[in-house]
Parts: structure tokens; sequence; C-alpha cells
């Protein structure tokens, strides 16, 4: 008896606690939604061999790999990039995670930088090269911190950007509207094979022709490409806003 | 053991549950960026003559004349593509203004859509006497709206106005902004060559035309050279600069008038020794900026446009020239050019000429800026090995961009300059001798839509457009 007794309470503990993980979670879903995803460019960079050592390092090692593109003013005014190339400072903010996430960035970042400068040199023919190529070495840590949910992020990322890419193609308006600043924003629902299950505007644009220009360009962006196994709940339940133009 | 199990089976429906909460604001944004842009699809349909004298060939140039007009409007608009008539599908001439089936006779929208038309204009006109009426209908044919229905009257010799007028309506309509197509041009017109003894030949007038070329109006004789106008911010009163006879110094000098155009009336209002030039109103219209050059070098100065309270804004340094003042849309800055650098650039200062601030390195001889009427544009010509071309760049100097590369009919590259803004930021006219002869030509701000204005055989510089005249 006392062996069932035993065996019953701990069931019952078992089944508590686990009730009580699943409430902490469905309430936690509800009473405090993430923040808003920033969507930036990704690439994915795959060390494919380590670099050879450089004969002529300077003694002193610059911190930053600074490839020379920019001429010497060119102000915050730019011309209208798609994307702005932000470092991915921000999206590390909602990851109270760990450093090796952080870490993990920064190597990328390195790794970024080392394929630029090598596209540079090979254009310009020059043999010289920097210490990024030394610091490089550091891109090791890419290939130990390759870790799951780094890949992953990498894919949502490039599922996001095939989407801007396809409603972005499909997206045109009249030169008469274009001088209008009209903004609407569209959430869409998506199913697994990337068929659009439901759109609702958001915030329209107060112009009802441009409204519909926004519609056509997501109707004939569909289907979407799937998305990735993990995001189907997401993209059926919750679905993505898209803003026009942003 | 029961309710242990009823309890697992609660369990698993709580987390199916959470699942299948309900849409909610989605967390995740995606921004599209800017839409890819196109023109519109219009049918421009001819203007059906709707007066009793079907015969009167003078009835019927006022339609045809209408039409001109109205076409080059929208065709320098940049909104619109036109259908050619022999894609229409109905003949306009046979139906109505208005849509079937409300009307009898009324067109079909679908005849319309079937060929892509984004927007239909229905039109008719008649002349009674001399007064002109124009009933005009513009329908956006996808969604079977009208967009405008309007009709005008006016003076048939005013059908250029009644035409602009029109064009005026449809881009207001469309985008809520005015339209430029009422505005005007000032421009200096050297009437012949230079011919030794030769009396009036190679003077140079002021003349104020429409911004399409036409309706050319001199306003002044004084049988010499006569240069550099500017419009007052009012559209009201030209500041232009002529080489007036001194009779008691027995010379001529630069001298800086006004000429008020309601009142025809004109004044004198700078004729200090050398150059007085270059005039440019702030806003308000109570003072100007102009280059004096009585001092030896040509400095910028402010004055009232009474000729009184003259002070200098620039002084070198080192006798540089500092010419050609412009204004910014808010009155704090001026853009000028000077060659305190060892050869003319663009440079922009305060307006009591602190702040200055060198915004072109590049070219040999960089001149003529005129700001955009949002301020946030330059536009300057620029030469560059042998010739001049207009460009633009921010008004801190970035984001160069060059709007001309036209060749002249020898194969060498021409002269494109004195660059100036239409007043809604759309257009830039300059002139340009690729045909042998200094004509106006006008382009977009990103170089496209580039036109010949004038094609005469004088020579044209300096043109300014006008503000909003209405």
């Amino acid at each position: 008896m006392t062996a069932e007794n035993s065996f019953n309470r701990n069931i019952l503990i078992s089944v508590f606690g686990h009730i009580c993980v699943v409430l902490i979670i469905f309430f936690r879903a509800i009473s405090m939604p993430d923040e808003p995803i920033q969507i930036r460019n990704a690439i994915r960079v795959d060390v494919v061999g380590l670099p050879q050592k450089n004969e002529t390092l300077p003694e002193k090692v610059p911190e930053k790999p600074s490839p020379a593109p920019a001429p010497k003013k060119m102000p915050a005014k730019a011309a209208e990039p798609v994307k702005p190339k932000a470092p991915t400072v921000a999206l590390d903010k909602k990851e109270k995670k760990k450093d090796l996430t952080k870490a993990e960035k920064r190597a990328l970042e390195k790794l970024k930088a080392m394929e630029a400068l090598e596209k540079i040199e090979a254009e310009v023919g020059k043999a010289k090269s920097t210490k990024p190529k030394a610091t490089a070495v550091a891109g090791n840590k890419v290939s130990e911190g390759n870790s799951l949910t780094g890949l992953e992020k990498i894919d949502y990322d490039r599922y996001f950007d095939s989407l801007e890419s396809k409603v972005h193609a499909a997206w045109s308006i009249p030169q008469w509207l274009a001088d209008g600043n009209f903004k609407a924003s569209v959430q869409v629902q998506i199913d697994e094979n990337g068929n659009i299950i439901h759109r609702v505007f958001k915030k329209t644009s107060g112009n009802d022709i441009f409204d519909a220009k926004v519609v056509e360009a997501l109707d004939n962006s569909s289907p979407f490409p799937p998305p990735p196994a993990r995001l189907r709940g997401a993209m059926a339940n919750r679905g993505v806003i898209f803003n026009f133009p942003q | 053991m029961k309710w242990i199990l009823a309890l697992l089976m609660v369990c698993s429906v709580s987390l199916s549950f959470s699942e299948m909460a309900p849409a909610e604001d989605s967390g995740i944004f995606i921004d599209v960026g800017q839409a890819s842009v196109k023109k519109s699809l219009i049918a421009l349909t001819p203007f059906q003559y709707i007066g009793s004298q079907t015969t009167n060939a003078k009835h019927l140039e006022a339609g045809q004349n209408l039409y001109r007009v109205v076409l080059n409007d929208l065709s320098v608009s940049s909104f619109f593509s036109f259908i050619k008539p022999e894609a229409y599908i109905e003949d306009p001439n046979k139906v109505g203004l208005k849509p079937a089936p409300a009307v009898a006779n009324g067109f079909n929208f679908q005849n319309w859509k079937s060929i892509g038309t984004e927007f239909l204009v229905r039109a008719a006109y008649s002349v009674v006497g001399d007064e002109l009426s124009f009933e005009v209908y513009v329908y956006h044919v996808p969604t079977a709206r009208l967009v405008m229905g309007k009709s005008y009257h006016g003076a048939l010799s005013a059908y250029r106005k009644v035409a602009h007028t029109f064009s005026d309506d449809l881009v207001r309509s469309l985008t809520g902004k005015r339209g430029m197509f009422n505005t005007k041009l000032v421009a200096s017109r050297q009437d012949n060559r230079f011919q030794e003894g030769v009396r009036g030949a190679g003077v140079k007038e002021i003349y104020i035309l429409d911004w399409d070329g036409a309706a050319q109006t001199k306003i002044t004789s004084h049988q010499s050279l006569s240069l550099s106008p500017a419009w007052s911010t009012k559209g009201d009163k030209i500041a232009y600069t002529a080489f007036a006879y001194h009779k008691a110094q027995h010379t001529r000098n630069a001298d800086l008038f006004i000429f008020d155009i309601p009142t025809g009336k004109r004044f004198i209002v700078s004729y200090r020794k050398g150059i007085n030039s270059g005039a440019a109103f702030l806003p308000g219209d109570q003072s100007m900026l102009l280059t004096i050059s009585q001092e030896g070098n040509p400095d910028i100065y402010r004055m009232s446009t009474d000729g009184a309270n003259l002070r200098p804004v620039t002084h070198g340094p080192n006798h540089a020239m500092n010419v050609e003042p412009a204004v910014s849309p808010d009155g704090e800055k001026i853009a000028f050019s000077s060659d305190r650098g060892g050869r003319p650039m663009v440079y922009t200062m305060n307006m009591d000429g602190g702040s200055v601030k060198r915004l072109t390195f590049a070219g040999k001889y960089n001149s003529s800026p005129a700001w955009s009427p949002d301020g946030k544009t330059l536009a300057f010509a620029g030469q560059d090995a042998d010739h001049f071309d207009i460009f633009t760049m921010s008004s801190d100097g970035s984001n160069l961009k060059r709007l001309t590369d036209a060749r002249k009919t020898n194969g060498k590259a021409s002269n494109n300059e004195s660059p100036s803004w239409s007043p809604d930021g759309r257009h830039i006219v300059f002139t340009s001798d690729r045909t042998g002869h200094s004509q106006l030509f006008l382009v977009n701000p990103d170089g496209t839509n580039e036109r010949q204005i004038t094609d005469d055989h004088f020579n044209w510089e300096k043109p300014k457009w006008s503000p909003y005249l209405d």
C-alpha cells in the first residue's frame, strides 16, 4: 500500500508540475508578446579554407577591417537604400541570451569583412593584406560555434528576405501616386504551402487606388515560398505584417 | 487513477489550445521598400466640337490648338503614356462624354478597360462669338469612376490658359499638388548676332514666355544688353541688369532695374559703378541680394528693393569673386559661386555671410547654383573637360548626379547651363547649344524627359522659372 501511495503521490506531483509549466507558457504568450522582429539582410558564411599567413604583417594591428570604398563626405542622406545594412547590434537587443550568440555575431561580421577585403584586393591587384586576415583565425569560432540556434536564425532571416523580395518585385504604382507619400500595412497569414490564408489591412493609406495596388502586389506574389518547419505555425496563425513602403 | 488520467487529458487539451490561439498582432514586420513606378496609360480622345458652325475653320482650329496644348502638358508631366487612336475599340467621336448605361449612347468602360486604359479623357468644346467653352471629364477606368468633371470658359484668344488650367486641375485631382502649367519663364534673348555698325544687332532683351515656349513678350527696350533676369517671390516683378547709357559719364554701366509687371513701370535700383547684377529676391520681396563690383571685386550685397540699406554679405577673401547668389526657399541660406579656392566652385553660407561651406570639388568650373523648391537639392552648371553640363546634388554637397550629356550635330559635347527649377520641383529649365543656337530645354531632376522648349534662331540665356502665378 505504501508503495502504491508513494507512486500516486509522485504522479500527482508530476502532473501538477506539467500543468504549471503549460499555464506559464500560455499566459506568457498572451500577456508578454514578443518584441517585433526587425528583419535585416542576413547572409550565410561558411569557412571553406584556413587563411594563409600574411608575410607582410604590419606591427600594429588596426582594430577594424575598414574597407575603403566610401568617399570623403557621404553624410546621412545617402540615396534611398532599400534596406539599411545596419549592424546586427539591434538584433541582439531582444536576446539577453548567452555571450556565445554575441561571439557568433562578431565572428560572422569579421568573416563578412574578410570576404569584402579579399574582393577589393583581387580587383585592385594588390598583394597587401591587412590584419583582418590574421584576425580571421577567429573565424574558426564560427565552425566551433555553429549551433543550431544560429543557423536557424539565418534560415529564418533568409525566408523573410525571400518574402520581401517577392513582394517588392511585384509591387509597382503609377507615377502620379509616387509623390503622395502614402503608407499602408497589411497582416498576411501564410499556410505551409506558401498560399495566403488571410490578409487584412492593419493600416490603410487613405487612397483606395494605392491600397488596391498593395493588394495586387500581395496577390501576385502568392504562392510564397513555403515557410521553414518551425515557422509554419507562426506564419499560419500570426502571419507577418508587410509595410508599404516602410 | 481515473482522475489522474483526466488531468493528463486536460493538459494535452490546454497545450493544443495554446497553439490554436486566434491570430493576434504579428511581431514580424517586413518593409517592402519603394515601389517601382510606371506611367499610366491615358486615352486622350479628340475633343468633340459641339458648336453650331461645324465648318468654321477658326472654331475647328481652336479645338486642335486646345488639344495640342493639353497633349504637350500631359506629356511633359511624365505621369502618362498615350494610347494611340488606332488602338481604340470604340470610336470616341460616335459616343457621348459620359458612360453607358447612365446616358443614352454613352461610352462603354469595358471597351477601354480591355486595352489597358487607366485614364480616359472625354471632352467637348464650342465657340460662341469670341468665347470658348470647354467641358471635360476624366475617368479612372479600372474603377469606372469619375476623377474630375469641369467646364471652362474664356476668350478664344485665351485657349492656352484654358488648356493649362485643365492640366493643372487634372494633376491636382490625382496628386493633390499644384501643377506648373500656368507658370512662366523669363530669360534674356539675343535677337541677332552682333554686327559692327548695325543698330540693334546683337542686342539682348528680356522676355517673359509661357513655360512651353509660347507667348513670348518683350519687357525691355534698352537697345543694349539686358541680362540675368530674376522673378520676385510673388511673381509680380522682374529684376534684371541692363547696360544702360549714363549721359553724364558718357559711358554704359551694368545697372540693376526692377520691372513691375502689373503696371508696366520700371525702376532703376542700383547703378553703382561696375557690375550691379545677379539679383535674387528674399522671401517677402522687401530685400534682395545682388553682385556689386564697386569696390573692385565682385561681392554679394544685400539691399532693400528700393536700392537703400546696402550692406555687404561677402568680402573676398583675397580679392576672390563671389557671384550668382541664390536664396534658399526658407530664406536661411545663400548658395553662390566663388573662386576663393582657386577656381569657381559652389558654396553656401548663412544670410549674414557666416558659415561658408564649399560644396563642390570636382570639375573645372561650377556655377549658377539653383535651389529646389523644397530646399533639399541644388542644381548647378559644371564644366567637365571642355563643356558644361547640368548637375544636381544634395544641399550638403553629397549625392552628385549629372543630368545632361548631349552632343551637338557636329559630334562635340554641347554646353548645358543656367538651371532653374519649376515651382513644383519636378522640372529644370536650362540652356543648351546642342542645336547650334542657345535654346531653352527642360529635364526632370532624375535626368529623364529631356526636351526642347524653344526652337528658333535666337540665343537664349539665364532663364528663370516663375513661382506659381495664380
